[in-house]
């Protein structure tokens, strides 16, 4: 009980852990700024963090309690398509973080007005919040329907609920391990770099959702999946630690079928394509700007 | 003129093709008759452990929770993980797979709810009587 608890917690809380972690990383990019960056950037407040994790956790035990019901709908589809439109949700509002940070970047490494530069850092720290609430509903209602299944209806509950507590503490330990480790290792690294590979990370893991969500409707046939391409099951096997953690973050598929290879590259190229055509737009447009005055 | 509306025309192109391709997809899906296949959870095992099912098919799995408790089906190779509510039925498809031994498991009691998809490549018998001597 106490190393599935651990395996289970990992596997739905993890992820949150990272967000979190990288929305820190995120933020101290504005605090290690000169107070003028600092007026420019208006950062929300640490109070919005509090209210969206407190908003996430309610939504948690609502989705948890209507489970069984949602289940039932469309044929017994229905929690796959329910999940499978929140995960579509989560890489949404992944790329649009995405594309903010790159034109954010842009602009102020071209110094421009103050009021555009503030409401763009204003919306990324809303839509930032709204990966996080996402990620918390989709993932931890999965844990807390693990969590239920196991203290409802259960007469052993007093064998197991030393190794559920004790699960949760070893799981709450190596996942916080992981987030600090992650956030040191980017706050160590110079702005720009960081924030490039903060927004690459994001979107790695926005697309590792997005399989995820696919491969919920392969699940109940609404799109067809065909046979695997390919293995790599012996090279790094899913059920295996780095497995799991791969999964876990970017979507790793040892077979992965054609569909699912097809959107998983066009999930990671189109935003990085847009988001170039929006730099190079912005900065065509600045030149032109200086041309004509 | 003709500038602004050039953009507006390839997306329409676009979205009109995508569209195509999602149609298809789905009315694929939708019309294809899948052959079916009954597990049954009680007390935290899988009944038959083991079932045998057609190579390159896909095919339609009922799995009957006869349980009190919430289980989820796992399965790392046939890419699957579906949460099966307690006295419910839940359907999920699988394949087409290559012939080979597929594990699954239940994830809240993985030493007790153990199963395996044998594919063979040979041809099977006829559906009914399978699904038939797997459930009993």
């Amino acid at each position: 009980m106490l190393i599935n608890t651990v395996l289970v917690f990992l596997q739905n809380i993890l992820p949150i852990f990272v967000v979190l972690s990288l929305w820190f990383a995120q933020r101290d990019v504005s605090h290690q700024m000169s107070k003028q960056e600092k007026q420019n950037t208006s950062d929300l407040p640490l109070i919005y963090l509090l209210k969206t994790l407190a908003m996430g956790l309610i939504i948690v035990l609502f989705l948890s309690y209507f489970m069984p019901e949602v289940s039932q709908l469309f044929s017994g589809t229905g929690l796959e398509i329910v999940y499978s439109i929140l995960f579509s949700l989560i890489y949404c509002s992944i790329v649009i973080s995405f594309l903010h940070t790159r034109v954010t970047g842009h602009i102020s490494e071209q110094g421009k007005t103050l009021p555009k530069q503030q409401r763009l850092t204003q919306q990324k720290s809303v839509v930032s919040l709204v990966i996080l609430l996402l990620v918390l509903c989709v993932h931890g209602s999965n844990f807390s329907l693990y969590i239920m299944s196991l203290t409802i209806q259960n007469p052993a509950m007093d064998i197991l609920y030393s190794g559920i507590v004790v699960g949760v503490i070893i799981g709450t330990g190596i996942c916080l391990s992981i987030a600090i480790l992650l956030y040191f290792v980017l706050v160590t690294l110079v702005k720009k770099t960081r924030c490039q590979l903060v927004c690459y990370f994001l979107l790695l893991f926005g697309v590792g959702q997005l399989i995820q969500g696919l491969q919920l409707l392969e699940q109940v046939d609404i799109i067809s999946s065909n046979v695997a391409l390919w293995s790599t099951n012996y090279l790094i096997a899913e059920d295996s630690e780095l497995g799991y953690f791969l999964t876990i973050l970017f979507g790793y598929e040892a077979t992965p079928s054609v569909i699912e290879l097809l959107v998983y590259l066009c999930a990671l190229t189109v935003p990085i394509l847009s988001a170039k055509l929006l730099v190079y737009k912005q900065s065509s447009m600045t030149s032109f700007m200086k041309g004509t005055s | 003129m003709t500038n602004m509306l050039k953009p507006s025309l390839t997306q329409c192109h676009v979205t009109l093709f995508v569209s195509y391709i999602l149609l298809f997809m789905l009315s694929f899906s939708a019309l294809a008759e899948r052959q079916e296949f009954t597990v049954i959870l009680k007390e935290h095992l899988f009944y038959p452990a083991e079932m045998t099912i057609p190579a390159n098919k896909k095919i339609k799995l009922v799995i009957d929770n006869q349980d009190d408790s919430i289980e989820e089906f796992d399965s790392f190779s046939l890419n699957r993980e579906k949460v099966l509510f307690p006295k419910r039925k839940s359907v999920i498809y699988i394949g087409p797979l290559s012939p080979g031994h597929y594990a699954f498991f239940g994830e809240y009691h993985p030493n007790s709810a153990r199963g395996m998809v044998i594919v063979s490549g040979t041809e099977l018998v006829a559906p009914a009587d399978r699904e038939t001597d797997d459930v009993n």
